[in-house]
C-alpha cells in the first residue's frame, strides 16, 4: 500500500495543544488584586446574574455544587447555541464536549472515550432529567439530529459513566436537554433559519409568562431539510472490490439519494408546553420526530435507491429510520421538613419507530419487492414503545455538610406495532423485519413477538454525600435494576473521592461499575430461548482535577481507565463480543468572560487490550484480535492496536467573542481529528491476508492504493465560523447570524460493525459539503 | 472534496494557528471584562450556595432603605449579624471584609444566642435557630431586615428567605414584615424575588 503522506507522529499534537494550553503565554498578564480572589470575585455580579449562578449540578442523586459532582460535564448553554453553526445536538457535541465525536449510519452514532457503536443505546438522552431512550431496540432516536435548537436553555453533556444516577444503559455518556421555561424565556420570540447546501429552512416561536405563582412555556418549530443534492459518498461494493465516490462518477447517468434529507419528506416539528406552579410543581408536554438515511454502502448509492412515482424523481434511500415521540412529565419538589425533601416524577413516553430496508429479500413475507418503504415486504421495523414512569426520591440533610438521598423507580413498557406513519403496516408484527430465527425452536423473531409484549423495570438506588473535611469528601452512591426477562440484577455502584487541595483546586478520584442491559426486544428473545442475557458492564477509574488559576480561567484533566465487557446481538441471541481495556485523558483551558468565550481541548483514547469474545469473527471494537475466514484461502488475522471507529487524538477549539462595537459578533470552532489508525488497520489487514494467501490480488491493491490516495482514516478537519449583529428598536430586539459551516470540507465516516467479505465492504464516508447559513431571531 | 493529504494538514494548521492567536489575542486584549459568569468558573470551595447567598446578601443593602434612627446608632459601621455557627458568618466574613456601605465599614457580628443580638441592620438565621426565632417575641424590630434559608420563613414573619429552583438561588419576600420594621424595599428587588408572607 502507498502511503501518500507520513503519518502524524502520535506525540506531536498532544505536545503541541497541551503547550498551548499549559503554557503561562496564555494566561492573561493582568494582574489580579486581592478583590478578585474568588469568592470575592461574586461581589462584582449584579443581583441578577448572582441568581444565574448554578448551584446544584446533575451528574449526582443528591444534591451538590458542580464542584463537588463526580463527574465529567461540559455544559453548553443558550448563548454558545444560539452563535455556533451546528446543524443540530449532535454537530454541538462534537464541537464543544473533549474527545466526543459522532459517525454516520442512521441518525448520528456519538462517540465518547472510545465507546461507540452501530446504535446509539450505549448513550442516554433525558430531557429535563427525564429518560428519552427508545429502549426497546436503538437507544436514542430522538431530538440529536433535529435542526432547530431554539427551545434548548442549556445541555448538559457526562462523559463516561452514569448508570449509578441515571439507570442502565448510560455506560458511555449522558446527553441531558434542559430546555427554557418561561422564567428563563419570557416574552414572545421568533426566528427562521436557512442553511443552502443541505436545502434546509424553517422557523420557530414561543412565548413564556413569568408569573408570581406560575410561570408558562409555550414553543413550536418546523424545518424541513432536503439533503445535500449530489452527494459525494466513497463506497465500496465488497463482492469484487470495486469503489469510488458514487453519483455520475461511479454510475453514469445515476443519482444518490440526497445526504441529510428528511426521512420520505417528513419535516421535522417539535412542540413544547411547560408550566411550573406553586413553586413545587412541574409539568411539560413535548412532541417532536427526527428521521435521515442509513448511508453505508449500497444506502447512498443509486443501486440500492429506487425511484418511486411518490417521490417523483427523486431517489428513495435504500435503508432509512424516523421516530416521532409524545413525552409528558409531572415533577414535584417537596420539603417535607427542615431536614427531609421528596421529589417525585411521573412520566409517560409514546414513541413510535420506524425503519425500512428496500426489496430486503429476506423478508418472511415472499410478495415480491415493493415501491413504497412501508409497504410490509420492506419494513423492519414498525413499532410503537409506550412507557409509564413513577419515580421517588427521598432527602435527608440531617447537617449542612452531609445529605443522603434514597429512591425507587418503577417504569412499564409496551411494545405494540403502530400505525402512527402508515396503516399499510398497522396489524403487523411489531418488528416485521426481525427475518432471523430464534436460538431455540427456529420460530422467526417477529412471530415471536407478534403483536408485542410488556416489560417492567424495577431499580433501587442511594447516595450518601459527606463532607467531612475540605480535603475529604465522599460520595458514596449505588443503585440495582432487575428487569422483568432478565434473570440477572443489574448493580452500578460508585465510590468518590473529592479533595479541596486549595480553594481554586479539587481533585476527584472516582471508581464505579456501570451496566447496560440489552435492549427490550433482545432480553424478550433471549428470555424466550431460555438463555440467560447478560447486561454490558463497564468497570472503570478515573481521576479529575479541576483549577482555577486566575480569574476567567479554568483549567480541567481527566484522566481515566475502563475495562468493558461488551455485548451484542447476532440475530437471534446476545453475545459476549469481547472484553475490551480502554485508558485516555482528557484536557480542556476555558477562559470565560462578559465578551469572550473560548475554550482548547485535547483528548487521547487508547486501547490497552481487545480480546473477541469466543465465536465472534466481524465486529467494529479492534482490528487487533480479529479472526474470519470470508473466502477460501483468505483468512482475516489480528492488525494493530487501535480502536476502530473511533480516532487516537483530538483537539477542539472554540472562541466567541460577543459585544464587538456596534453590537457585532462573531465565533468560530474547529475540530481537528488526527486520524483514525484503527480504521486504517482494517484496511492493512485485507492487504496482509491477500499477501500471506499467495494471492496477487489487483483489485485488493487498487482499493488500498486509492484509499489511501484519498487519506482514509487519515488528518480530518472541520472548521466553522459565524458573525452576526444585535439591532434594537425600543423593546424589541432583532438578531441576524450568518454560518459559515465546514469551510475546508471534512470526511463524515460511517460507523463500520466489521468486515467479514472478500474486501473490506463498510468503508463508506461523505464528503460533507461546506455551507452557508442564515439566521433571524425576533424578541418582541 | 478531494485533497492531497498535505495540503489540508496545512489548512488544518494554519486554522489552528489562527484560532489560537485569536484565544491569545483576546486573552491580552485591552476588552474590559467587567464582570463575568460564574456558571464554569466559580469557587471550588464547597458551599458556592451559601457564597451566592452571602453575595445576594450584601447586594441586598442597595435595594432597601433604613430609618434614620438605626443609622444615626450605627454612624460607622454597617452591621451583619449571623445567628448560628453554621457557615454563614464565616462566608460573610470571607465575602465582604474591607467593603464600605455610604462610608460605613461593613461588620460581620456571630451570635450564638437570641439574647445576644444587639444592634444590626441584617439579621441572617441559621436554620437550627429559625424556629426559635419565629417563635420568640422579636420578630420585628425596627431598622432590621431579616433574612434566612430555611421553609416557611417568610410565611412565619421572616422578612426575606433564600430558596432554589432549577438549581439556582431565588428568594422570597414577606414586604408587610418589612414595612412593619419601617424598611422600604425598592419595586426593583421585589420584581427579582417573590413575594409571600402569611397576609398573601
Amino acid at each position: 500500500m502507498q502511503k501518500a503522506a507520513r503519518d502524524c507522529p502520535f506525540w506531536l499534537p498532544s505536545l503541541a495543544v497541551c503547550f498551548f494550553i499549559l503554557s503561562p503565554l496564555t494566561y492573561a498578564a493582568t494582574e489580579t488584586s486581592p478583590q478578585s480572589e474568588s469568592p470575592r470575585r461574586l461581589l462584582n455580579l449584579s443581583l441578577e446574574e448572582l441568581l444565574d449562578i448554578p448551584v446544584e449540578t446533575s451528574g449526582m442523586l443528591t444534591k451538590s455544587t458542580p464542584q463537588h459532582a463526580p463527574v465529567s460535564m461540559t455544559v453548553i448553554s443558550k448563548e454558545d447555541i444560539a452563535v455556533t453553526p451546528a446543524r443540530n445536538i449532535a454537530d454541538l457535541i462534537e464541537i464543544y464536549v473533549p474527545g466526543a465525536i459522532w459517525l454516520s449510519h442512521l441518525n448520528p452514532r456519538i462517540g465518547m472515550r472510545g465507546i461507540i457503536a452501530d446504535r446509539n443505546y450505549k448513550f442516554l438522552l433525558l430531557i429535563n432529567g427525564k429518560n428519552m431512550n427508545n429502549k426497546n431496540s436503538q437507544g436514542i432516536t430522538l431530538e440529536i439530529q433535529n435542526w432547530d435548537l431554539n427551545d434548548i436553555e442549556r445541555l448538559e453533556i457526562i462523559r463516561g459513566p452514569g448508570s449509578v444516577t441515571y439507570g442502565p444503559g448510560a455506560i458511555g455518556g449522558i446527553i441531558n436537554i434542559i430546555t427554557r421555561q418561561g422564567s428563563t424565556a419570557p416574552g414572545v420570540k421568533a426566528g427562521t433559519a436557512y442553511d443552502a447546501a443541505y436545502q434546509s429552512y424553517g422557523g420557530y416561536s414561543s412565548y413564556g409568562y413569568d408569573g408570581e405563582n406560575m410561570d408558562a412555556y409555550g414553543y413550536f418549530s418546523f424545518r424541513k431539510t432536503g439533503g445535500v443534492h449530489d452527494s459525494r459518498y466513497y463506497n465500496i461494493l465488497g463482492s469484487d472490490g470495486s469503489h469510488g465516490f458514487t453519483g455520475k462518477e461511479f454510475h453514469p447517468g445515476a443519482s444518490v439519494t440526497d445526504y441529510m434529507e428528511d426521512t420520505l419528506n417528513d419535516p421535522q416539528f417539535k412542540g413544547h408546553l411547560d408550566l411550573t406552579f406553586f413553586k413545587e410543581w412541574r409539568l411539560w408536554a413535548r412532541f417532536s420526530n427526527q428521521g435521515t438515511p442509513y448511508t453505508g454502502g449500497g444506502g447512498g448509492t443509486a443501486a440500492g435507491g429506487r425511484e418511486n412515482a411518490d417521490f417523483g424523481s427523486e431517489v428513495l434511500p435504500a435503508r432509512a429510520e424516523e421516530a416521532k415521540a409524545i413525552a409528558v412529565d409531572l415533577t414535584n419538589k417537596h420539603e417535607l421538613s427542615e431536614l427531609l425533601a421528596l421529589d417525585s416524577r411521573l412520566g409517560y413516553k409514546n414513541e413510535a419507530y420506524f425503519q425500512y430496508i428496500l426489496g430486503n429479500s429476506s423478508r418472511k413475507f415472499d410478495e415480491g419487492i415493493y415501491n413504497y418503504p412501508t409497504d410490509r415486504g420492506n419494513v423492519h421495523y414498525a413499532l410503537s414503545e409506550q412507557e409509564l414512569y413513577l419515580e421517588e426520591l427521598l432527602h435527608f440533610r440531617p447537617f449542612d455538610n452531609h445529605e443522603a438521598a434514597l429512591g425507587a423507580s418503577w417504569s412499564e413498557n409496551w411494545i405494540r406495532p403502530t400505525s402512527w406513519f402508515h396503516s399499510a403496516v398497522s396489524g403487523d408484527s411489531a418488528v416485521a423485519g426481525m427475518q432471523n430465527r430464534t436460538a431455540v425452536d427456529g420460530r422467526y423473531n417477529q412471530d415471536v413477538i407478534g403483536h408485542g409484549f410488556t416489560y417492567g423495570i424495577y431499580s433501587l438506588f442511594g447516595e450518601l454525600n459527606n463532607r467531612f473535611h475540605p480535603l475529604f469528601n465522599t460520595v458514596l452512591s449505588g443503585r440495582m435494576d432487575k428487569a422483568e426477562y432478565m434473570s440477572t440484577y443489574l448493580f452500578s455502584p460508585r465510590a468518590a473521592i473529592i479533595s479541596e487541595l486549595t480553594p481554586k483546586q479539587t481533585l476527584k478520584l472516582i471508581a464505579q461499575q456501570s451496566v447496560r442491559m440489552n435492549t427490550l426486544i433482545e432480553t424478550y428473545l433471549d428470555d424466550y430461548s431460555n438463555r440467560k442475557s447478560n447486561p454490558e458492564t463497564l468497570q472503570g477509574l478515573e481521576v479529575i482535577h479541576e483549577w482555577l488559576p486566575f480569574e476567567h480561567y479554568g483549567l480541567n484533566t481527566s484522566g481515566y481507565l475502563n475495562k468493558i465487557d461488551v455485548i451484542g446481538w447476532d440475530g437471534s441471541k446476545s453475545v459476549n463480543l469481547g472484553a475490551l481495556k480502554v485508558m485516555g485523558v482528557e484536557m480542556e483551558a476555558k477562559y470565560q468572560s462578559d465578551h469572550v468565550r473560548a475554550g482548547i481541548s485535547h483528548a487521547v483514547t487508547k486501547e490497552l487490550d481487545w480480546k473477541r469474545g469466543s465465536g465472534i469473527t466481524s465486529q467494529g471494537i479492534s482490528y487487533s484480535n480479529y479472526n474470519t475466514s470470508p473466502a477460501a484461502g483468505l483468512s482475516l488475522q489480528d492488525n494493530g492496536n487501535d480502536l476502530a471507529n473511533f480516532p487516537v487524538q483530538i483537539s477542539k477549539v472554540y472562541v466567541t467573542v460577543e459585544k464587538l462595537p456596534l453590537d457585532f459578533f462573531c465565533h468560530t470552532d474547529a475540530q481537528f481529528v488526527w486520524g483514525y489508525p484503527g480504521n486504517r488497520n482494517g484496511v492493512e489487514m485485507y492487504r496482509d491476508a491477500y499477501s500471506a494467501s499467495g494471492r496477487n490480488n489487483e483489485a485488493m491493491n487498487n482499493l488500498s492504493g486509492d484509499l489511501s490516495k484519498q487519506n482514509y482514516g487519515g488528518f480530518n478537519l472541520r472548521w466553522n465560523i459565524s458573525a452576526g449583529k444585535h439591532f434594537l428598536w425600543g423593546k424589541q430586539k432583532f438578531k441576524v447570524t450568518l454560518l459559515g459551516e465546514n469551510l475546508l470540507g471534512f470526511k463524515r465516516y460511517f460507523y463500520s460493525s466489521g468486515d467479514s467479505q472478500r474486501y473490506p465492504d463498510k468503508i463508506t464516508w461523505a464528503e460533507e459539503p461546506a455551507s452557508l447559513g442564515l439566521r433571524t431571531d425576533f424578541e418582541f | 472534496m478531494r485533497g492531497r493529504p498535505g495540503v489540508k494538514r496545512r489548512r488544518g494548521g494554519a486554522v489552528l494557528g489562527l484560532t489560537l492567536l485569536l484565544f491569545v489575542f483576546f486573552s491580552f486584549s485591552g476588552i474590559p471584562e467587567t464582570r463575568s459568569e460564574d456558571a464554569a468558573y466559580a469557587s471550588a470551595s464547597p458551599a458556592l450556595e451559601v457564597q451566592v447567598q452571602a453575595a445576594c446578601i450584601f447586594n441586598f443593602i442597595q435595594y432597601v432603605e433604613w430609618p434614620e434612627q438605626i443609622n444615626d446608632a450605627a454612624q460607622k459601621e454597617f452591621i451583619i449579624a449571623v445567628l448560628g455557627r453554621n457557615g454563614m458568618s464565616a462566608t460573610l466574613q470571607e465575602l465582604v471584609a474591607g467593603q464600605t456601605v455610604d462610608g460605613r465599614k461593613v461588620v460581620i457580628r456571630p451570635v450564638n444566642e437570641m439574647g445576644q443580638i444587639g444592634l444590626c441592620h441584617i439579621l441572617f438565621i441559621e436554620n437550627a435557630h429559625v424556629r426559635t426565632f419565629l417563635e420568640s417575641g422579636d420578630l420585628v424590630r425596627e431598622g432590621r431586615l431579616t433574612v434566612a434559608a430555611a421553609a416557611n420563613f417568610t410565611r412565619g414573619g421572616g422578612m426575606i428567605n433564600f430558596v432554589k429552583e432549577e438549581g439556582r438561588v431565588r428568594f422570597e419576600i414577606n414586604p408587610d414584615a418589612a414595612r412593619k420594621a419601617k424598611l422600604t424595599i425598592s419595586s426593583r428587588l421585589l420584581q427579582l424575588g417573590v413575594a409571600t408572607g402569611p397576609e398573601r
